[in-house]
């Protein structure tokens, strides 16, 4: 090598960049040049390792390490402060869990044993009314088991939870099961019923070999001389019975003479179990209870015959019934109504000039 | 969390290069020492979230070390250190060779290492407490190819300047394109 190192060979080797063939190659030269060799071990000492003297005081060292000890503590404690913490909660989940599993036990035991059987109890409508031999009163519970007996001018409304039974004249029912899980099952002996459910009550009636199965909420059944009349309101009703299974619907009635015939429901039936449910038994009503026995008039209880003005109202409400048909009902009564409406208005308005009036003077 | 043994081995191991480090970064002893102090407080809340390897404090303290003095350039930066001349602090006198061309070589070469803006001061420094390429590259968290360019590139600015102030023979027949790169 004749010249001297270049300037990029003088830095990779002050670098200590330089492969060792490349060190090897410029020894050569720095061997002989004195130059570039105190340029070379000049610039090398930019990079060199160089001890230093300065030493830190003992005090750095002290308050490290009393760092460490305050540290050190601090994370002691706040492993000890954080394990009753977790046994705390995990103490409180345990008891939640505890509570949560015994009151689910108690209602899944208690509530069938407590609720067994349905409350019922009954109240006279009019006249007096029978459970088994003895007389009944107002408010009386009603056990399964109990026949309930109305005389000719009496009634009754057996009553639960959202649920009323409203009992005609002349009427044997009995309350032949009352179970939470089964529901209450009524047996119609005879006479006429009117049922009124708007809760979700489990009940039943059994009547004439038939089984009526509600799932609606207000429907009448009628059972006389071995013939089961059913009118149903509001709601539908399942009927199972040998060689039947039928559903009647809200303003349909069916009877059990013609078991495969499902009528419109007439509007005498309609207005007198609206009348039932809405209060009692009236002697009129009694009367118009009878119209669902139109079908089959000579029927009559135990074998006793009706009075003459039982009759002769009969026959009135049948040729009535011929007479006007729901539909054309319809249109009549809203004409009524429309013109009661306006005669009251007009009225009111008389009043209300003659306070004008007055007033004024 | 590092155990007692541990940072005491560390702080035996380590102190003495790190606030050299800090004391060339910051020129004040009592300010280095306060760094230093800070430095291993910080490994040691750093080792209680993050946990520490041994083989690795090293490196971590000298990261540290870098981060607190940069920080502490930023908190001291309104009041601009005149001098840079590290040779007037006491307790920093670094050993010198026998073969020393000149105090004023090694005054105006310290001058410069001095005046180096980030990260090339740091990266000087480094090599200088007797770092390796890798370990530096490892706490400067770049390549070792890009770590060598910036120390090459260091070299020859101060080949440069310590020409240009007649300590170094010019350059007068040496040709940048006969480079055995």
């Amino acid at each position: 090598m004749s010249s001297h190192l270049t300037s990029k060979e003088i830095d990779y080797l002050a670098s200590g960049l330089a492969s060792v063939k490349e060190v090897k190659k410029a020894q050569e030269h720095l061997d002989s040049c004195a130059r570039c060799r105190m340029i070379v071990d000049t610039l090398s000492r930019v990079v060199a390792a160089q001890v230093s003297d300065a030493v830190p005081g003992d005090h750095v060292r002290d308050a490290v390490l009393s760092e460490w000890h305050r540290l050190y503590n601090e994370s002691v404690e706040k492993r000890i402060a954080i394990k009753p913490r977790i046994k705390r909660f995990m103490a409180g989940i345990a008891v939640a869990a505890s509570v949560v599993i015994a009151v689910s036990a108690y209602l899944f035991f208690s509530i069938p044993e407590s609720g067994m059987s349905y409350p019922l109890s009954i109240t006279s409508a009019a006249g007096e009314i029978y459970s088994g031999n003895s007389p009944v009163s107002a408010g009386t519970p009603i056990a399964a088991g109990s026949v309930i007996k109305t005389g000719e001018d009496s009634a009754a409304t057996v009553s639960s939870d959202n649920y009323n039974l409203y009992i005609g004249r002349s009427s044997v029912l009995e309350v032949s099961g009352n179970s939470v899980k089964s529901g209450i099952r009524f047996r119609l002996g005879k006479g006429s019923v009117v049922s009124k459910s708007s809760g979700s009550l489990h009940y039943s009636f059994e009547c004439g070999g038939f089984k009526i199965t509600p799932a609606g909420t207000e429907f009448l059944l009628d059972f006389s001389g071995d013939k089961l009349d059913i009118a149903v309101t509001e709601g539908k009703i399942l009927i199972t019975g040998p060689g039947v299974h039928i559903s009647i619907a809200a303003e349909y009635k069916w009877s059990s003479g013609i078991p495969g015939k499902i009528e419109l429901l007439d509007g005498e039936t309609a207005s007198l179990i609206k009348s039932v449910v809405s209060g009692s038994w009236p002697d009129e009503k009694n009367t118009a209870d009878e119209v669902v026995k139109k079908s089959d008039p000579g029927i009559e209880e135990n074998g006793k015959a009706e009075d003459d003005k039982t009759v002769s109202k009969k026959e009135s409400l049948t040729e009535e019934k011929d007479k006007t048909n729901d539909k054309k009902e319809k249109p009549e009564k809203l004409k009524l109504r429309r013109e009661i409406r306006d005669e009251i208005n007009a009225i009111k308005k008389e009043r209300r000039k003659e306070r004008k009036s007055r007033n004024k003077d | 969390m590092i155990s007692l043994t541990e940072i005491d081995k560390a702080y035996s191991d380590y102190s003495k290069e790190i606030f050299s480090y800090i004391l060339r970064s910051v020129y004040d002893h009592d300010a280095a020492e306060d760094i230093l102090q800070d430095v291993f407080i910080k490994l040691i809340n750093y080792s209680v979230k993050s946990g520490v390897n041994s083989n690795n404090i090293r490196a971590l303290l000298y990261s540290i070390a870098r981060s607190v003095c940069i920080d502490f350039a930023r908190k001291t930066s309104r009041v601009k250190i005149e001098s840079a001349d590290i040779s007037l602090i006491p307790d920093c006198n670094i050993s010198k060779r026998d073969d020393d061309p000149s105090d004023g070589l090694m005054d105006a070469m310290n001058s410069l290492i001095d005046n180096l803006g980030e990260p090339e001061k740091s990266i000087i420094l480094f090599k200088k407490n007797g770092l390796k390429y890798p370990e530096i590259a490892q706490i400067m968290k770049i390549s070792e190819r890009t770590l060598k360019r910036k120390v090459k590139s260091v070299i020859g600015y101060m080949r440069k300047k310590l020409k240009d102030e007649g300590f170094l023979v010019p350059d007068d027949t040496g040709s940048d394109d006969e480079s055995f790169n």
